[in-house]
């Protein structure tokens, strides 16, 4: 796993380089909790990012080619493919698109697919970490 | 013309070599005897010649001297004839009691399972009485591993003081052979005189330059060794032992296997060994290698089966000890679904519950965070009374159904999902089945769980095959489908509550299926390929 707080020279996914310091990052969460995925929205876009959302790889695939996103919150056990898929797949476009997986489950750290993301954090209800690391992560 | 040894023939014999009594003893005073006098025959007495004979002698001195001559002779043969009969008698009677030993012997070994017991038996029957005679006797068995003769129990008195005490006792007692066989199969040995303590230590080399004993084995040769060849040989410590007088000793063999020798002496009595007395031990101990050998295979075969028990009972404490663990494990398991399960809704109610504390004091407060907080507490509740209903004994009502009545019913409710998943349905059923003992709504649930995984196992479509078959006292009920099939390590847990495969399932359908079956008392199974389909087999008794 990549050392969060490196300076890495960071691409966005769709736009290239061209992010501007009016343009907030673009967050997207993958999720097939409803009620999490309004949680994190809530939260995110009130700490000034722009969220999108999406509960399956199909979803995620799409908007992450379709528009800008500088970072990505994903969950593992999904309907369908699941979270380590997706991630392989977002690594086969973008080597450098930032990454966090997101699980209630701490057992898939051992699965060598899971050291693909920039970082692994275990579901909590105190969010205070996920926004740390994501702060880090898109330099925000 | 007649030569002068026809003068000698016997007038009666047709062209025989027999002599003619009368003529010998006739001419014994002009002859000297030249020729052995022959036995006085019945038949003399039937002669013509030797009546003609007699009769010419009376009164005529030359004759009185001839029946003086054929009286006292024909006593002294008569005497003769008395010897042998005593002897022929007396042995005669011996062989008798020989065989009646023998036949008690093998009788009692063929009811002897015991080879200690069987030993003392056959050692008993060697030293017993009238019999075989001898004062004492020993068993010397091969050991085929260290190749040795191994000295294995000795019965009979060490010394003459030993010898008196057991023999006046028995004397007294008037123990008979019957009643020693019989104690001793009751295992009521008389007391050890420690004779097979004393020849137990003693290994004698399988090697017939080295061991008297062994050459009697290896040659297959009975020996009746005397005292003189008795020193000459190496074997000391047999020296200190046996009759310096002398011993027998006679292999114990089969046509197969050398066993190994039975060894006799008279240590006390002193008497010398006779070389009949050695033959008729000889053929006892022939008679009783047989069965010696069956309790030798006897005696392994009871080692292995020892052996093999004590691997079933290890097993058997070893699977003990795996069920134990792996109810452990399956709780375990169990615990890790369930608090996966309860994870996420508390992962959310704390969320939300965080922003509606930290909002509640300015605008953005939003109530509609709180209903999200209930809705999530819902399901947690929703999932507890899962978990607290799944143990819960089930009451069956059980009457006699159309098993096949019961799938048309199940498959009526769930046609819409198959058509839409484009599933072909495939139903070979049994008419004979209208009386099948069973709770129609559980049956019925196991049904909606068995065909809605089939269902689930099928995105693409597929084929899904129910089939009932009656067996003698039960039903076969078997579910399966063309579908993406399980993985072996998967396979083992899907009867367990709360274990799922599937991002939604709750784990409980499968294990739901499994309790209404086992309380019909029925079976439920599952075969399954990856990529070629998975096999529901259920079995119901139709006697319960």
């Amino acid at each position: 796993m990549k050392n969060v707080s490196n300076e890495r020279n960071f691409a966005p996914y769709h736009t290239g380089q061209n992010r501007t310091q009016m343009t907030p990052p673009a967050i997207l969460v993958v999720d097939d909790e409803e009620h999490m995925l309004r949680l994190y929205e809530k939260e995110l876009s009130e700490d000034g990012y722009q969220v999108k959302t999406a509960t399956g790889a199909e979803d995620a695939l799409k908007i992450a080619q379709n528009g800008q996103v500088d970072l990505v919150v994903l969950d593992i056990k999904l309907e369908g493919k699941n979270g380590l898929e997706i991630l392989s797949d977002f690594r086969r476009i973008n080597k450098d698109l930032p990454i966090i997986l997101n699980s209630a489950y701490s057992t898939y750290k051992s699965d060598f697919q899971s050291w693909l993301a920039d970082a692994y954090l275990v579901k909590s209800s105190n969010l205070e970490e996920l926004k740390k690391t994501i702060r880090e992560l898109v330099n925000f | 013309m007649a030569s002068r040894n026809d003068f000698f023939r016997c007038p009666q014999a047709q062209q025989s070599d027999l002599n003619c009594w009368m003529n010998l003893v006739t001419q014994a005073k002009v002859l000297p005897t030249v020729l052995p006098l022959p036995n006085l025959s019945s038949d003399c007495f039937a002669c013509a010649y030797f009546n003609q004979n007699m009769s010419r002698s009376k009164g005529r001195r030359e004759a009185d001297q001839l029946a003086y001559s054929s009286l006292s002779l024909f006593l002294e043969q008569l005497g003769f004839y008395e010897t042998q009969l005593d002897y022929t008698t007396s042995n005669l009677s011996k062989r008798i009691e020989e065989l009646s030993i023998l036949k008690k012997v093998s009788d009692a070994l063929l009811e002897s399972k015991d080879l200690d017991k069987s030993f003392r038996l056959i050692l008993t029957g060697a030293t017993a009485g009238q019999a075989f005679g001898f004062n004492r006797a020993f068993i010397f068995l091969v050991n085929e591993k260290k190749k040795v003769l191994e000295g294995k129990i000795g019965v009979g008195p060490k010394d003459p003081q030993e010898a008196e005490r057991i023999w006046s006792e028995l004397r007294q007692k008037k123990v008979t052979f019957d009643q020693m066989t019989k104690d001793i199969l009751n295992g009521q040995t008389p007391p050890d005189t420690n004779l097979s303590a004393l020849i137990q230590g003693i290994n004698l080399p399988l090697d017939a330059n080295l061991s008297l004993i062994s050459k009697s084995l290896l040659q297959r040769k009975a020996f009746n060794v005397s005292s003189s060849e008795f020193t000459q040989i190496k074997e000391e410590r047999l020296f200190s032992i046996l009759s310096p007088k002398g011993f027998a000793v006679v292999p114990i063999v089969t046509e197969r296997k050398n066993l190994g020798v039975l060894v006799a002496d008279n240590l006390i009595t002193g008497e010398p060994i006779l070389d009949e007395d050695v033959t008729a031990l000889e053929t006892f101990a022939n008679e009783v290698g047989l069965q010696i050998e069956n309790l030798l295979l006897q005696k392994e075969l009871f080692l292995k089966l020892q052996e093999l028990e004590h691997v079933h009972n290890l097993l058997r404490e070893n699977q003990n000890y795996l069920l134990k663990h792996e109810h452990l494990a399956d709780m375990g398991k169990l615990a890790t679904t369930v608090a996966h399960e309860i994870k996420t809704p508390l992962i959310v109610i704390g969320g939300y519950a965080r922003r509606a504390l930290s909002n509640l004091k300015n605008e953005k407060f939003d109530p509609r965070d709180l209903e999200i907080i209930l809705s999530e507490v819902e399901r947690l509740e929703r999932l507890a009374s899962q978990i607290l209903d799944y143990p819960k004994e089930t009451k069956l009502f059980l009457t006699k159904q159309d098993l096949n009545g019961i799938i048309q019913e199940a498959l009526e409710v769930l046609e819409e999902r198959l058509k839409f998943s484009n599933i072909q349905l495939k139903t070979k059923s049994s008419k004979d089945i209208q009386e099948v003992p069973l709770d129609s709504q559980r049956i019925k649930q196991v049904l909606f769980n068995l065909i809605g995984n089939a269902i689930e196992a099928m995105p693409q479509g597929g084929i899904l095959t129910i089939t009932t078959q009656k067996k003698k006292n039960s039903v076969k009920l078997e579910v399966e489908d063309t579908g993406k099939g399980i993985p072996d390590e998967e396979v083992k847990n899907l009867f367990i509550p709360f274990y799922t495969t599937k991002p939604k399932g709750s784990g409980l359908g499968l294990a739901v299926s499994k309790k209404i079956i086992a309380d019909h008392k029925g079976t439920i199974g599952v075969q399954s390929q990856v990529n070629v389909g998975t096999k529901f087999t259920i079995i119901l008794p139709l006697n319960s």
